[in-house]
């Protein structure tokens, strides 16, 4: 066994890093590492002994951790080292290999208390044959690197090598001091830096009903890990052998670049990150076991410029190029780099959920073995990928995972796309794959039924069959007018006929405006019908917009009605004119399908619509009933539908078209049922329709029409497409009306649909309908791995002709790929484990805010939720030329929604920086003609950001304000500017706490995380700052009236020898230091008074009488339980309580202490607050009203008032202590007060005062000074953490130091028993009014010093300037301020002589 | 005060009954004193202790202090009144109260 001498050890840097993340997380397995080796060859017996040997060999193994306080003040974690090894290596029975594989996985998921244990030794004997070794080690002792030297000693010593002891080298003793170069190097490395933290999102599996869960909710659910390995073929192996030798890069750099690379690729972006583990081993380290490592993330450019570039090898220099750049800085600890990060904005949350770790050890024995180290017990990542060698020198692929993030088919994938870029790479120097070739076949393989169309099917051929079908039918009803299948059939060929007359040709363009009548879809399919393809216009439309429609799109012809205002612009062809004429069938052309059938002009980014043209191809194929879940639905169950859908969106065509086929009829809704819920219902219960078309925003906003709700029974399923549909929606309409509720996906430019879910399915937007298909590319256009987010692309029948006269946009969007035609939607979808694509957002709708990401989705979801709100959005906008989110909702009828309550609702179920910073109530949600929520009008709508600039006015609150700017990079705040709402997170409270400190020079204490939640602006802060500490003005005490004060102290100041009785006492506060000797003084001196009644409150579960006694027998050692109930009671009541016992000036309440004494003579108040410091009222409450009730009380009673007060009201002026000229028969002498908590005290001593003057109340004033420890045995207060005095002398002992003008002061010292025995006394002095209850000598500072020297504390005198900058200097870490803690409880200047003179708790 | 003890192998509980104070508290000092050895888990129950007084929560965290080179420590069965003396003095911090 060595021992070096040194028995304890400070933790490295690297320890202290992994000692603070098991801190945060105690009851988790992430910070420990296991190794298995499996020993085929070897006997149990002999591998425990081999293991026993090699933990004698190091002394980490007889070492535990403390988390110990030190002798110079703080807390820090040592290593304490034993003697011998603290835990032998144990046997366990065999077990059949399955087993001992569950059992090291059970182990490794066990968490390992740092404090109790740091290794744990098994030998599993496999019941077929050889052992595992199972040896699990907390990460502070050991890292990879020390696990593989572990190994290899136990090898040694298996193949007859004695144990060699492992030479202990001081970890990283030569600690690199953190500098501004190395904040500056991680900035610049990160610089422009574009990458993903994560590829997967959290699976979702299909039960959850999509209610939002809260974060913990989420972590709390089960989350597994697993592990997979694979080896490196060896062929490829000897290609990344040859191409490194090649190319001067080495293996695990070539693999990195891979895993960069399939990063890079995976997230569709230039930039991976990943995290890896550097050594921080120097030579003299490299035998020694320990933890040595220091975390990097490594940020890799995939798209590397110069020469070379594109290729692979490029890349892999790139790679090896950034891992060592990162290791160089490693020193400066993942911690301080991501809080770098962080402030730099870089990062919002994690940094990288991926960590690269090669083990380049390989093992010298003779002995058959293989070994495994495995992370996978608890992982705080979703992968981490190892790379290790085998005994023959092949290269193992290790995937440790976290299940929630990926399965154990995720992980294979994963493997196989590595050896597909390694091969692309190693072979032909390129970089090609993404995924591997089994994941390409399921990426690819997401695909709608495949349902056979007959290539001869166009809209026209399809609504003959229908017509021929259900000929007597009615197909359309419009207002009071109704046309059965035959009759829409005759007319449809009458207006093809008479186009053609009029020179239309198949494969020209017919636009038509048109009111929503019974006229509308006889056009639509005469148009049809002509061979020509119809454009949709609508008369609502801009006159601008009409008119570029109607140049662009070349129309041969519009179709219009003279009632039609803006018809009147154009040449166009009446309607009526065109029905009147007579049908010739023979004159209709042969149509192909794949002829333009109609063509639709969608908004364009640029601004200018562009003319989607469609085949007949994409409508033969979605009106077939077995083309998706709803199609099947309704042609199966239902009657008709109430088409509300503008014609001039796709949408439209799909309620027309799919109904009309297979023999539905289509209400056709007139324009006000489109926007009037009213209008609509009557819609709905006209003729029976049983189906409804509309938007999720739509349908939850009419909800809150009782007519539509009422309508809504009638109706059997609703397809809700086009948006986000809300999980609560779904729950609604199902529970509530029993409604099958479905959602689709699709451009225009597939034709109308490309998914459609199955009925209730909210979580996803569905798979693919029949005949078409969905792949997820990245921007090269190469597929993302299966479960990432990628561009939904989409293709099969439904694929569209093209924009009309756009080639080039055509061309961007419409792609050729592996062999298909696809559009490129350019909106972001993943898939699920089953198939299903869950939309991930429009690149648009995902906005990033002041640096961070956020859906806008998921925030509208959230206050969707909300009861009341009827529908909403949020959008990101300029106010002030700051961009904000703002939220605007609608309330539902008869409901009413407050905007604070709303907003509290988002606050606690989103992220701060999500909740908009104004919530604005509409009357109605605006909506685009097709029935979403109009983006475009809430940009317009007035919105206001309640936080008016209120200018920082003094140095003190620009300051402030300032430190908010800088915090969170704003140009402006002002004094009443939320940090949250303007941005601020969790990350930048620290920042912001540092940034004040740094402004306004305070200590440690004085401001806390948790102050900036609950003061969240720069003028709140400020006056929790200084409200409490400022004096003139806040706590004038000038202008009291004194009148009658000084005759009244100076007439009560004698007869002090005279002894009197007390009678009947009311004791409050006995459960305090002071309270509770007082208590224990009277009963010992029961000649004294008659009964005590003492008044308490409960706590929690702890009855008022058992607080008291509890605290009776802490001090006294006995509950005085004889003496119960006739000598004294315990009453439960609270002197804050208005009216205190008093109901009137005759009834007496229960609490009441004269139902048990008769009367009340004399009343000792020793209940107050004694914090210092305090927001709100407590304070006062407590210590002023407490005692005004008190009062009343005693006047009421006639009963004399003793109030425990404190020296303290004597005041302080600045820098000198007490006012020595303070007397007994003093009160106002001009003095000042310095705290909340003083004036407090100085108020109530008024209060009494005053009723004494005007009232004749009999008071007495014990004025105490600083309460110690007993004079008989030293016991001192029960919460002594809490005694200012000795916070404030720890914190001189912690720092070693002390100025020069506390440490030539006195302190005065009361020693509590003494106190009370006073108090007590002075109590039963008749008249008499005030008392300075402490000794007359003061006790030196010097002397206490002093004393503490002798027991090891050495304390320097500094100067007081020199005191002031060590204070300052230690502000700056921690420690620092942990050391400093005591000594805030004033601010700055002059701090250190204010000692509270006061506990009279 | 009553004090059982019942040792199972490194495992060693302390049941105490009664109060714990100037008086009895040396009682489980020495008692802790000559059982402590090689014990790695000891736990205190207190399911029937009334009072504690100081002098017993300075005997408390001796025990801590020794078990904490030797093993662990926890205190059971704490009744409310004790629960807030433990947290009143910030033993709460200093003991495993289970």
């Amino acid at each position: 066994m060595m021992a070096d001498g040194q028995k304890i050890r400070a933790l490295s840097l690297s320890q202290r890093e992994i000692a603070m993340a098991q801190q945060v997380r105690p009851q988790s397995a992430q910070n420990t590492i296991s190794l298995k080796l499996y020993l085929p060859d070897c006997e149990p017996q002999a591998v425990k002994e081999a293991a026993d040997q090699v933990l004698d060999s190091a002394d980490i193994f007889a070492a535990s951790l403390r988390h110990d306080a030190l002798p110079q003040g703080g807390r820090a974690w040592q290593m304490v080292y034993g003697e011998e090894k603290l835990y032998a290596c144990s046997v366990w029975e065999a077990y059949t290999a399955e087993q001992v594989e569950n059992q090291m996985a059970a182990l490794d998921r066990i968490p390992m208390d740092m404090e109790k244990q740091l290794y744990h030794a098994v030998v599993m004997p496999l019941s077929g044959g050889g052992v595992y070794l199972y040896v699990r080690f907390h990460h502070v002792i050991i890292d990879g690197y020390g696990m593989s030297l572990f190994v290899q000693r136990v090898l040694d010593v298996l193949g007859g090598k004695a144990a060699a002891e492992f030479v202990y080298a001081a970890s990283d003793a030569a600690e690199v001091p953190q500098n501004s170069d190395d904040d500056g190097f991680w900035r610049e490395y990160f610089r422009d830096a574009d990458f993903e933290p994560a590829i997967f999102a959290e699976m979702k599996t299909g039960t959850e009903t999509g209610a939002h869960e809260t974060p913990q909710a989420r972590s709390e659910k089960t989350a597994g890990f697993d592990s997979i390995t694979r080896r490196i073929p060896d062929a490829l192996m000897r290609g990344i052998e040859e191409f490194g030798r090649r190319e001067q890069v080495t293996v695990p750099y070539i693999v990195a670049a891979a895993y960069a690379y399939y990063l890079a690729q995976a997230s569709g972006k230039p930039d991976a990150v990943f995290l890896m583990p550097r050594l921080g081993r120097t030579p003299e380290q490299m035998d020694t076991l320990g933890c040595f490592t220091l975390l990097v993330p490594v940020r890799v450019r995939t798209e590397c410029a110069g020469e070379g570039a594109g290729s692979f090898a490029a890349l892999c220099r790139a790679a090896a190029r950034a891992a060592r750049e990162a290791s160089a800085h490693k020193h400066m600890g993942f911690d301080r780099i991501l809080s770098v990060l962080r402030e730099d904005n870089t990062i919002s949350e994690a940094l990288a959920e991926y960590v690269f770790n090669f083990y380049r050890f390989q093992y010298q024995t003779a002995l058959d073995y293989r070994v495994r180290f495995s992370v996978a017990g608890d992982m705080s990542n979703h992968m981490t990928f190892s790379l290790f060698y085998d005994r023959d020198g092949g290269l193992n692929m290790q995937f440790d995972y976290n299940s929630q993030y990926y399965t154990k088919e995720r992980a294979s994938y994963l493997a196989d796309a590595l050896c597909a870029i390694l091969c692309d790479g190693v072979r032909d120097n390129v970089l090609s794959r993404s995924v591997g070739e089994a994941e390409f076949r399921k990426v690819t393989s997401v695909v709608g039924k495949q349902i056979d169309i007959r290539n001869d099917l166009t809209i026209p051929s399809l609504f003959r069959l229908a017509a021929d079908c259900y000929r007597a039918r009615p197909a359309v009803y419009a207002g009071d007018n109704v046309l059965t299948f035959a009759q829409l059939d005759m007319l449809s060929d009458r207006i093809a006929c008479a186009l053609v007359r009029r020179g239309v040709k198949s494969g020209d363009y017919v636009a038509f405006m048109l009111t929503r009548d019974i006229r509308l879809i006889p056009t639509i399919l005469g148009i049809s019908k002509s061979g020509a393809a119809f454009i949709p216009i609508d008369p609502a439309y801009p006159t601008e917009r009409i008119a570029y429609i109607m140049e662009n799109s070349c129309a041969s012809c519009l179709i219009s009605s003279p009632e039609i205002a803006m018809a009147g612009n154009y040449d166009y062809v009446d309607i009526d004119q065109l029905m009147r004429q007579e049908a010739a069938c023979d004159l209709l052309p042969a149509i192909r399908q794949e002829q333009p059938a109609y063509m639709i002009y969608t908004s364009g980014t640029t601004g200018r619509p562009k003319g989607v043209m469609l085949s007949h191809r994409g409508i033969a194929n979605i009106v077939h009933p077995d083309n998706n879940p709803f199609n099947r639905d309704i042609t199966q169950n239902c009657r008709g539908i109430v088409a509300i859908g503008s014609i001039c969106f796709d949408i439209s065509l799909f309620e027309i078209f799919v109904p009309l086929m297979n023999g539905l009829f289509v209400e056709l809704g007139s324009e006000k049922a489109m926007v009037d819920a009213g209008e609509l219902a009557a819609a709905i219960r006209r003729h029976g329709a049983d189906v409804l078309h509309c938007t999720p925003s739509r349908i939850t906003a009419y909800l809150a029409n009782t007519a539509f709700a009422d309508a809504l029974g009638h109706v059997r399923a609703v397809l809700a497409a086009g948006e986000v549909l809300p999980g609560s929606l779904v729950n609604q309409l199902n529970n509530t009306y029993g409604i099958r509720i479905y959602n689709g996906y699709g451009p225009t430019e597939t034709t109308i649909g490309a998914t459609i879910t199955e009925a209730g399915d909210d979580l996803s937007i569905g798979s693919p309908i029949a005949n078409m298909g969905i792949v997820l590319l990245n921007r090269d256009r190469r597929p993302v791995p299966y479960g990432a987010s990628g561009e939904i692309c989409v293709y099969g029948n439904g694929v569209g002709i093209g924009y009309h006269a756009r080639p080039d946009e055509t061309a961007a969007k419409y792609i050729e790929w592996n062999g298909m035609r696809l559009y490129r939607t350019g909106d972001l979808g993943c898939f699920m484990e089953d198939g299903r694509l869950v939309y991930r957002g429009r690149n648009d709708r995902q906005v990033k805010l002041r640096g961070l990401r956020i859906e806008l989705s998921e925030i509208e979801n959230v206050m969707g939720a909300f009861p009341g709100v009827a529908a909403c959005s949020c959008i990101v906008r300029k106010i002030d030329k700051t961009d904000h989110l703002v939220g605007f909702y609608t309330v539902s009828e008869r409901a009413q929604v407050e905007g604070e309550k709303l907003r509290e609702h988002m606050k606690s179920h989103l992220t701060s920086y999500m909740v908009p910073d104004v919530l604005k109530e509409l009357a109605a949600m605006p909506q685009t003609p097709n029935g979403k929520t109009d983006q475009k009008a809430l940009m317009a709508e007035p919105v206001e950001y309640q936080h008016a600039y209120r200018e920082p006015v003094t140095a003190r609150e620009k300051r402030m304000c300032r430190a908010f700017e800088e915090t969170l990079e704003l140009t402006q705040v002002g004094l009443d500017d939320n940090f949250f709402e303007l941005g601020g997170d969790s990350l930048s409270a620290v920042a912001l706490v540092l940034h004040v400190e740094e402004a306004l020079s305070l200590r440690k204490d004085q401001l806390e995380f948790g102050d900036v939640y609950q003061y969240p602006t720069p003028a709140l802060l400020l006056d929790k700052l200084y409200k409490n500490a400022e004096s003139r003005d806040e706590y004038d005490i000038s202008t009291l009236d004194y009148r009658g004060f000084a005759e009244y102290l100076g007439a009560h100041t004698q007869n002090k020898a005279s002894r009197g009785y007390l009678g009947n006492v009311l004791l409050t506060g006995a459960t305090g230091y002071l309270g509770a000797h007082i208590l224990i003084d009277l009963l010992r001196r029961p000649e004294l008074c008659g009964r005590i009644i003492c008044l308490a409150r409960s706590k929690k579960t702890l009855s008022a009488k058992k607080r008291v006694r509890s605290a009776l027998f802490y001090y006294a050692e006995e509950d005085f339980s004889q003496e119960y109930g006739h000598k004294w009671e315990v009453v439960e009541g609270d002197i804050t309580q208005p009216g205190l016992f008093l109901q009137g000036d005759t009834a007496l309440s229960a609490a009441d202490p004269r139902v048990r004494t008769g009367r009340i003579d004399t009343i000792i108040n020793s209940a107050a607050n004694v914090a210092h410091f305090s927001y709100g009222n407590a304070l006062e409450k407590i210590n002023t009203d407490g005692v005004k009730n008190l009062i009343r009380y005693a006047l009421h009673e006639n009963a004399m008032l003793c109030q425990i007060s404190t020296i303290s009201v004597a005041g302080m002026t600045a820098g000198n202590a007490l006012q020595e000229s303070f007397s007994e028969a003093d009160f106002y002498i001009g003095q000042e007060i310095q705290n909340k908590y003083i004036y407090s005290k100085y108020m109530a001593e008024y209060a009494l005062l005053r009723a004494a003057v005007d009232e004749g109340l009999r008071v007495k004033l014990m004025r105490v000074g600083n309460l110690q420890g007993r004079i008989s045995d030293g016991e001192f207060q029960m919460n002594m953490h809490s005694n200012a005095f000795t916070r404030q002398f720890s914190s001189y002992i912690k720092i070693g130091a002390v100025p020069q003008s506390v440490y030539e002061a006195g302190v005065n010292f009361s020693p509590v028993d003494e106190t009370a025995h006073n108090i007590v006394s002075l109590t039963a002095v008749p008249k008499a009014a005030a008392f300075h209850v402490y000794p007359p000598d003061e006790v030196r500072y010097a002397d206490l010093f002093r004393g503490m020297e002798r027991l090891g504390y050495q304390t320097a005198v500094l100067p007081d300037e020199k005191f002031d900058a060590l204070t300052q200097k230690l502000k700056r870490t921690e420690e620092g301020r942990a050391k400093l803690e005591g000594l805030f409880t004033k601010e700055s200047a002059g701090a250190y002589r204010e000692i509270p003179r006061n506990r009279s708790a | 005060m009553k004090i059982t003890k019942s040792q199972n192998g490194n495992n060693l509980t302390v049941a105490l009954e009664g109060r714990l104070d100037t008086n009895t508290a040396p009682e489980l000092e020495n008692v802790l004193k000559n059982s402590l050895d090689g014990i790695t888990e000891l736990t205190i129950d207190m399911a029937a202790l009334d009072y504690l007084s100081s002098a017993g929560l300075r005997i408390l965290l001796g025990a801590q202090k020794t078990m904490n080179k030797q093993g662990s420590m926890k205190v059971t069965n704490v009744n409310d009144t004790i629960m807030e003396i433990f947290e009143v003095t910030g033993f709460v911090d200093i003991l495993t109260v289970v």
